[in-house]
């Protein structure tokens, strides 16, 4: 892969990575910072990809290891703080921005890739290294504690 | 409003929030850039370290070199000649230098530099209510502004750029004369960056420092000294490869024996075989990375000429860098070369007879007139005009700059060392012969590989002239022919 496309792949998946980062971190600034890291190691690293039909998934990864990697970082000063998911009524009663950011993580994982940055059953699995059925079940599990009622398969189309 | 409902709002919400992703690449390409550059395959990581934040902190220039570098398209644009240049600016590889002198109704600014371990890249501009188009020929001396230091190219082209406009000068400092081993040996801490300042009017349409404006330099507005310090000390080691392969072009060997990789240029140095009856002129080449990215040699070259006859002379010839590129693997491919045959070095002349004896390969001699007591010897060489593959422009790239040298020898067998170029010297300069030449053009335009030179002889009172040849025989690949760098 040459520099130029690794750009032009970079531009055209920006929405879903941006998206991806802004839901993981809940900030713009430190979605962007974020996105700037992954990259950087991006352009470090595209020329080992040899399978370019991966490239999607392979950016994402690195994007979400980054926003882990945040998380990790801001545990330690300021604990996040997630609802378990027998937590029904305090789900319903905070806005979806907020119940989104108090989902438990193995859940959140899921409803942002599947249902926010518009990848498919697949993809999800295989970006959060998962079973398919696993993925079936949290994203189900998350779409009832949100209150969602999105199609199985159904996404928000991307830009 | 319901789940759903917030859902949506919530996603435009998002994409509205959705950055450019331009700078951010630039962004990433920098830091990688500058990833390397910091990392010294000579030095150890914690001894650069500590060297980059004593500079920060001790020395200006770096200092500066660390904050946003004003102007970088415009310096970008005074380089557009160079790739390696353009590369070192794009990934912040420029010293910011706030220098400015007014004199005689001129201010010249020198606004940033860039600085390897041989080269040197000024950046300035001109503002001036008096004169509406200055130019300046520059020069690069000691701290005490004595001794000048290697050979500083004033670029002609910027000669037509409106005072305002950022232009750039490059001096390499460490030319060496390899057969006594003068000159610099390194980088020095400061230097005298002298420019001798014009107004345009006087090239009248003349786009070049001729030789009859040399010869009359008190007519220049004013000189102004800049100290420069280059801190040679921040500066990173170069790439080194050691190559160590031959290969042979029409009987004659050459060893591409190692490549030495800077940040704004690049040396291959070779080795000409002592076996080989021919002397090696020139070398066309350029290497290549793995994205097919091409990096030229650009005519640059310097010969180490050995005292006895056994050893053989390496000549190293300057190219485009790359530097700033992550190659994974380069190769070196050839392009054509030059020779000169024992018995060759000299293009005979018989002026009344017309007879030429060892001509260049690819030279013809046109015609022999008088004129007005003038005599013009015409010849044409061909070249070879190939496009551009960076631009899709085509461009000159000729077997040689010139099929001869500027020395001539007369009748009586007398080496003289100055043939004048240009065609406008003027008749009352002391000029016995001069030489001048253009790229011929069709109806369109287009260069036809064919260049056109002129030799003017004014009161020559003999009936040969001998030209010194550059070359006098050429080759070019007909198959790629290549090897291996990394």
């Amino acid at each position: 892969m040459k520099k130029e496309e690794f750009t032009y792949r970079v531009e055209a998946i920006r929405g879903q990575l941006y998206k991806t980062a802004m839901l993981y971190l809940g900030s713009h600034a430190q979605a962007v910072d974020a996105l700037d890291e992954a990259i950087y190691k991006g352009l470090c690293g595209y020329k080992k990809l040899r399978k370019p039909e991966f490239f999607t998934t392979w950016m994402t990864r690195i994007l979400i290891n980054e926003c882990n990697n945040e998380l990790r970082r801001r545990k330690r000063t300021c604990p996040l703080e997630e609802l378990p998911e027998t937590a029904v009524e305090e789900f319903d009663s905070l806005p979806l921005k907020e119940a989104l950011q108090k989902l438990p993580k193995e859940l959140k994982d899921v409803v942002v890739l599947r249902y926010f940055s518009g990848f498919t059953l697949v993809e999800t699995a295989e970006l959060l290294n998962i079973p398919q059925g696993t993925v079936a079940t949290r994203q189900r599990k998350a779409l009832q504690l949100l209150r969602l009622e999105l199609g199985e398969e159904e996404s928000y189309e991307q830009k | 409003m319901n789940r759903n409902d917030e859902f949506t709002e919530f996603m435009k919400e998002l994409d509205g929030g959705v950055p450019e992703i331009g700078e951010s690449i630039k962004r990433g390409s920098r830091r990688k850039a500058r990833k390397k550059f910091l990392y010294q395959p000579l030095m150890s990581l914690a001894a650069v370290f500590m060297l980059f934040v004593l500079s920060v902190n001790l020395c200006a220039p770096v200092a500066k070199a660390c904050a946003n570098i004003p102007f970088l398209k415009e310096l970008t644009k005074a380089v557009a000649f160079s790739k390696s240049l353009r590369d070192a600016i794009e990934n912040d590889y420029v010293q910011g230098v706030e220098l400015k002198q007014t004199k005689n109704g001129v201010t010249v600014e020198i606004v940033s530099m860039v600085v390897d371990q041989e080269n040197l890249t000024v950046f300035y501009r001109f503002e001036s209510d008096k004169y509406k188009h200055l130019i300046a020929n520059s020069k690069v001396l000691d701290e005490r502004g004595e001794d000048e230091f290697g050979y500083t190219e004033n670029e002609m082209s910027s000669y037509d750029c409106p005072n305002e406009e950022i232009r750039s000068v490059s001096a390499h400092l460490l030319l060496l004369n390899m057969t006594d081993n003068t000159g610099l040996e390194s980088m020095p801490e400061k230097v005298t960056f002298r420019m001798t300042v014009w107004d345009r009017q006087i090239f009248g349409n003349n786009n070049y420092l001729s030789d009859e404006i040399l010869q009359k330099g008190s007519e220049h507005i004013i000189t102004f000294d800049f100290l420069l310090d280059l801190s040679p000390e921040n500066m990173p080691q170069p790439v080194i490869y050691e190559v160590n392969q031959t290969i042979e072009i029409e009987e004659s060997k050459v060893t591409v024996k190692e490549i030495h990789v800077y940040p704004t240029f690049m040396w291959v140095t070779v080795e000409d075989s002592v076996e080989n009856v021919a002397s090696l002129g020139d070398l066309h080449f350029y290497v290549e990375n793995e994205d097919g990215e091409r990096f030229y040699n650009f005519g640059g070259a310097s010969w180490t000429i050995p005292t006895d006859t056994n050893t053989p002379v390496l000549i190293r010839f300057e190219a485009e860098s790359p530097y700033f590129t992550d190659s994974e693997s380069l190769k070196l491919v050839v392009t054509g070369a030059e020779w000169i045959e024992p018995e060759k070095e000299c293009t005979s002349v018989n002026l009344k007879t017309g007879e030429v004896k060892s001509l260049p390969e690819y030279v013809t001699l046109k015609e022999i007139k008088e004129l007005n007591g003038h005599t013009y010897v015409k010849f044409s060489q061909e070249c070879v005009a190939m496009a551009d593959e960076r631009t899709g422009e085509c461009i000159d790239r000729r077997l040689s700059s010139d099929p001869f040298t500027r020395e001539y020898y007369d009748g009586e067998g007398k080496l003289h060392g100055r043939i004048y170029v240009g065609q406008d010297t003027k008749e009352e300069l002391d000029w016995n012969v001069k030489w001048y030449g253009s790229m011929g053009r069709d109806e369109s335009d287009n260069l036809t590989g064919i260049y056109n030179c002129t030799l003017e002889l004014k009161d020559y009172p003999y009936e040969e002239i001998r030209l010194v040849n550059f070359y006098s025989d050429a080759w070019r690949a007909e198959e790629e022919v290549s090897l291996v760098i990394k």
